[in-house]
């Protein structure tokens, strides 16, 4: 079998099939994860031995995945990219990864991201910058920009990364993969070194929607350990609703249509006219202006890492509070001062109604629409070392994410094609809460109908 | 959109004081300057009318989650598990510095 640009579920078929071996598949992997590591720089840890679990069932019996380096790896080292956590090795085994053990996959390396995920371009790391694939000058977005490099380099053939408010969904579109967050709650975050632990959530990061909906089908569902996860209904299977023959009313929000780059927004209406050629309907629609958002999130995202990076004072694991780099500490003290009395009001309390008002707002027009569709970030990658220019970088890089994270709703990113400098153009499907099965249904027919253009093919066959 | 550049360096020093970040004045002077950048942007929030709306905290509003009484307990660390990662450690414990002087 060829497996250069396979998906996770043709590989899981040969597998099964045995016409490949654990071993090779594995090799391969490894084999160009090291290879690229050097252009790329999209691992902080590459594992020689595969980490690997106790198995219940075999549905990902010898699949190879890369994880983002905040979710807690028993025994391998976990960094979050921080040198405070330079030689940590967890004790115990992230929710998340525990899953996907006990399906038989296992854990290839731990990607690269901004340290403790604060960032939209995966510079913050203390490990280096990842490298975009498609334009090694520019970057891969972030936080999650090491593992969405490795899935488009296909140095893994799929990988788990995590959102605050944009971490996956922003780095996919940047690099051309799909990239899905979930509602909030239908993913544990036991394990995840914590960033904001109300916006907080795992999600897979993949070369086909069909393996977005596989990995899914592993990581959803209510867990014990996280109070937050939620035991709503789930699909036994999401490939099932993904797979049906629907005809959607889509809805595209006038303010997420502003100040998008030119070359992108072309590409995007383009795809908005492939659905109205497969007869789906669309409707203009009213949002809240993505840019309250912002400050919703900077408030109630900076408060909640203040109070979750008070954990780390070099008693019981990692160094002591001086290894914090710049933007940690930055983020540190806003929260705490919006927190402090006199200021709690006007800031953290007055984001949370805001929050609210979000939500009613999604509510509203998911009454309407099954979906909503827009570019999944203003422009296409930047070149590195652009974001210190901006000082609300990545505010403004995830403006377009930011309402689903800071109202819960699942959404995706879709590579609908390349701009005029041939870097992959993402579009974002959000979706209401707890239906990621109308949100894969959306992108899976996308898939079906054009094969996202090529753009992930032509990404993988930059790496042969 | 900058209006006041900057928070006074007597608050940011108190802020690294709360959060325990011992920082260089060349620190303090960054922190207070994008603090204050980040205040003004925040401002915005202030268009909005709040008048009667609940705060939500978080959004998939479950309440009172709990352990059965009697739930076996599966995360407990052993000693020598917890004590692994810690750099200082003293007859099986962790050793901290002194904090009543």
């Amino acid at each position: 079998m060829d497996l250069l640009g396979a998906s996770l579920t043709s590989i899981v078929q040969a597998l099964s099939d045995k016409k490949i071996s654990a071993a090779d598949v594995y090799d391969f992997f490894l084999k160009r994860s090291k290879h690229y590591q050097n252009d790329l720089n999209a691992y902080v840890t590459i594992l020689d031995k595969p980490h690997a679990g106790k198995v219940k069932n075999n549905i990902l019996h010898g699949i190879p995945l890369c994880v983002k380096d905040n979710f807690s790896t028993r025994g391998v080292r976990t960094t979050a990219s921080s040198k405070l956590l330079d030689k940590y090795e967890p004790p115990y085994e992230s929710t998340v990864t525990k899953r996907l053990l006990e399906a038989g996959a296992t854990i290839l390396g731990k990607n690269n991201m901004d340290a403790w995920a604060h960032g939209s371009s995966t510079e913050t790391s203390d490990y280096g910058p990842t490298r975009n694939p498609w334009d090694t000058q520019r970057a891969p977005g972030g936080s999650s920009g090491g593992t969405t490099a490795s899935v488009s380099a296909y140095l893994a053939p799929a990988g788990i990364g995590s959102e605050t408010a944009g971490s996956i969904r922003q780095p996919a579109s940047w690099c051309g993969v799909v990239g899905l967050k979930p509602t909030y709650g239908r993913v544990s975050r036991y394990g995840v070194i914590a960033m904001g632990s109300s916006f907080d959530c795992p999600g897979p990061v993949t070369t086909t929607v069909e393996d977005a909906a596989l990995l899914l089908n592993i990581i959803a569902g209510n867990d014990l350990f996280d109070a937050t996860c939620s035991d709503y209904k789930r699909p036994d299977d999401y490939r099932i609703g993904m797979k049906k023959k629907r005809k959607l009313t889509i809805g595209v929000p006038k303010e997420y249509m502003q100040n998008i780059e030119p070359s992108m927004l072309k590409k995007v209406e383009e795809a908005f006219e492939v659905y109205k050629k497969m007869g789906h309907i669309f409707k203009s629609v009213s949002l809240i202006d993505p840019k309250y958002a912002i400050s919703v999130y900077t408030i109630l995202q900076r408060a909640e890492v203040s109070s979750n990076l008070a954990r780390y004072d070099g008693v019981r694991y990692g160094k002591n509070r001086r290894a914090f780099a710049k933007e940690a500490k930055k983020r540190i003290m806003l929260g705490a001062f919006t927190l402090s009395q006199g200021f709690y009001d006007a800031y953290y309390e007055k984001a949370q109604k805001i929050k609210t008002l979000i939500i009613e707002d999604l509510r509203r027009v998911f009454k309407d629409v099954d979906v909503l569709m827009s570019p999944a970030t203003p422009t296409t990658a930047f070149k590195l070392g652009e974001f210190e220019k901006y000082p609300f970088f990545g505010e403004v890089m995830d403006v377009l994410n930011e309402s689903a994270s800071v109202a819960g709703t699942p959404a995706i990113s879709i590579p609908v094609g390349l701009d005029t400098k041939g870097l992959p153009v993402g579009m974002q499907i959000m979706g209401n809460f707890f239906d990621e099965e109308t949100v894969l249904n959306a992108a899976y027919q996308f898939e079906q109908e054009t094969n996202f253009m090529d753009v992930i093919k032509k990404g993988i066959n930059n790496y042969v | 959109m900058s209006k006041k550049a900057s928070i006074p360096k007597k608050n940011a020093e108190h802020l690294a004081k709360l959060t325990n970040l011992t920082l260089s004045d060349d620190e303090l002077a960054l922190y207070s300057k994008q603090l204050g950048e980040t205040i003004d942007y925040i401002d915005n929030l202030n268009e909005l009318n709040t008048k009667n709306v609940q705060a939500t905290s978080h959004s998939t509003a479950i309440t009172n989650v709990t352990f059965e009484d009697g739930t076996p307990s599966v995360r407990t660390l052993t000693q020598q598990e917890a004590l692994k990662g810690a750099n200082h450690t003293s007859s099986d414990y962790f050793a901290v510095n002194r904090i009543i002087a």
